[in-house]
């Protein structure tokens, strides 16, 4: 298992894909703090308040949908240059394959999600420290949990949509227009009860603090419930990709 | 050196049988040509073979073990089918992916890039190499872990005069050499100067096998002995 899992990553690290995906949310990740802390927002929270803070850290959302199609490329991607054929030939037991990929991506991803928000929080304080507030106050190990936690999960449930597709643009724009339309947009207004369960809500409510937490889950619940999803999605793709054949 | 073994092999899609009971053997130390028109049943039972497909009933052994029951399977078997290659990883990052695949030292990417003529290109992107370029990487990353079987599935395709005639006298060492060589192909000419064995097969069936030389008789050659298994009667299409 740990040849495949070093196997996964040599994959990524010699095409383009990943550097670049690290590239765009160190770039974006460190631009959204800086625009969140800095640009005034008329009506909007109050500079240095739960709130405030609460906006300019939420990099999570950067990094979530970021490993999701990075954890989409890991699978659908082979798929997509027909290089899943070698790889099943090296190693037939795609249970293991499979497995590995998606280890790949949970670790990648919790990697990345403690990285970015270390960064984004280090830059934070840095721009609320010059403007006078020293203390952030939100509870930074939450979000700096919740951050990992939920990158990670975001990188496996694209590992899944990867392996059920097969088709790495498909899996991307069917996953943002999920999160983005149909949970945050429609759902979220018509029955925000049942959003909260789904899993951009889970997000939400785990990488968030003040207004935008309120009648959310609590993070542990939302953690649980973000984990239940990314598995219930992996068992299925897992069992369509076990019993289908490999082009 | 592994004998290949197709026993009683079906595969039905749906309602479409692919493969009708089909049974044939290659042998160490020869080069077979697996023959039959388009969808025959020639890949299928390659990929059957090889663990991508699993069969309806019957097996398909090497030496009698199932591919996927190999210890090391890409140490035993080398094969090239329609697998591809990332466009944006280098000739020698591929070779050393499928190195550490196999389990063999890395460096045996370089010595395959040499061996292949494809040292100078090691570096590019795959993405930007010809045909016959990625056809000579395909059979460098089937040798990379050093194996006695080889299944190749149109290997001449894409290849100019100078790589026929390499890839024959490849095929000819590696079988010269006790390794068992497995290839379909469409260019009836080339097979007949480099194979030993012929299998045919048509609509998933066995159609004929045994030694080029007791198939093709000095009076006819194996274009028409393919053509007269094919069109027993004789009402092949001719193209107007």
């Amino acid at each position: 298992m740990r040849t495949l899992l070093s196997l996964a990553l040599f994959k990524l690290r010699t095409t383009p894909a990943a550097w670049v995906s690290l590239a765009v949310t160190l770039v974006l990740g460190t631009a959204s703090v800086a625009s969140n802390a800095l640009v005034a927002n008329p009506g909007g929270p109050a500079f240095g308040s739960t709130d405030h803070i609460n906006h300019a850290l939420s990099v999570s959302a950067l990094t979530s949908m970021v490993m999701l199609a990075v954890g989409v490329l890991i699978i659908a991607g082979e798929y997509r240059h027909r290089t899943i054929m070698q790889t099943f030939l090296a190693e037939p037991r795609r249970v293991r394959v499979l497995a590995a990929k998606a280890a790949t991506a949970l670790g990648l991803g919790a990697i990345l999600g403690a990285v970015t928000f270390g960064i984004a929080y280090g830059e934070a304080l840095a721009i609320y420290g010059a403007r006078g507030v020293h203390s952030l106050p939100v509870d930074v190990a939450q979000l700096w949990v919740g951050a990992t936690v939920a990158t990670a999960l975001y990188g496996l449930v694209g590992v899944a949509l990867g392996a059920l597709t097969r088709n790495t643009v498909a899996a991307i724009i069917g996953a943002i227009a999920w999160v983005m339309v149909i949970e945050a947009g429609i759902l979220g207004s018509i029955v925000p009860n049942v959003a909260h369960w789904l899993p951009a809500g889970a997000a939400i409510a785990l990488t968030s603090v003040g207004t935008a937490a309120q009648g959310a889950l609590s993070p542990t619940a939302a953690a649980l419930v973000l984990a239940g999803w990314a598995l219930l999605i992996s068992g299925i793709a897992a069992r369509f990709s076990l019993r289908s054949e490999a082009h | 050196m592994p004998t290949l073994s197709f026993h009683q092999l079906s595969k039905q899609y749906g309602s479409v049988t692919v493969l009708d009971r089909f049974t044939a053997t290659a042998l160490p130390g020869r080069v077979t040509a697996f023959l039959g028109v388009n969808g025959a049943g020639k890949t299928t039972s390659m990929r059957i073979m090889l663990g991508l497909s699993e069969p309806t009933s019957g097996s398909a052994t090497i030496d009698g073990i199932r591919y996927g029951d190999l210890q090391h399977p890409t140490r035993v078997v080398g094969a090239v089918l329609d697998q591809g290659f990332h466009p944006n990883r280098s000739a020698h990052n591929h070779l050393r992916l499928t190195a550490r695949q196999a389990g063999v030292p890395a460096n045996t990417a370089d010595s395959l890039l040499e061996r292949f003529g494809l040292a100078a290109a090691a570096g590019r992107r795959i993405g930007g190499f010809s045909l016959g370029m990625r056809q000579r990487l395909a059979l460098a990353s089937a040798l990379v872990g050093d194996p006695s079987v080889l299944i190749l599935d149109e290997p001449l395709n894409g290849l100019d005069p100078d790589g026929i005639r390499d890839m024959r006298h490849f095929l000819r060492s590696f079988a010269d050499a006790g390794g068992t060589v497995f290839l379909s192909s469409h260019l009836l000419t080339e097979v007949a100067a480099v194979a030993d064995d012929l299998v045919v097969i048509h609509g998933g069936a066995l159609a004929a096998a045994g030694p080029v030389d007791a198939l093709v008789t000095t009076d006819t050659d194996l274009e028409s002995v393919f053509h007269a298994l094919i069109h027993p009667s004789d009402t092949q299409e001719v193209w107007s």
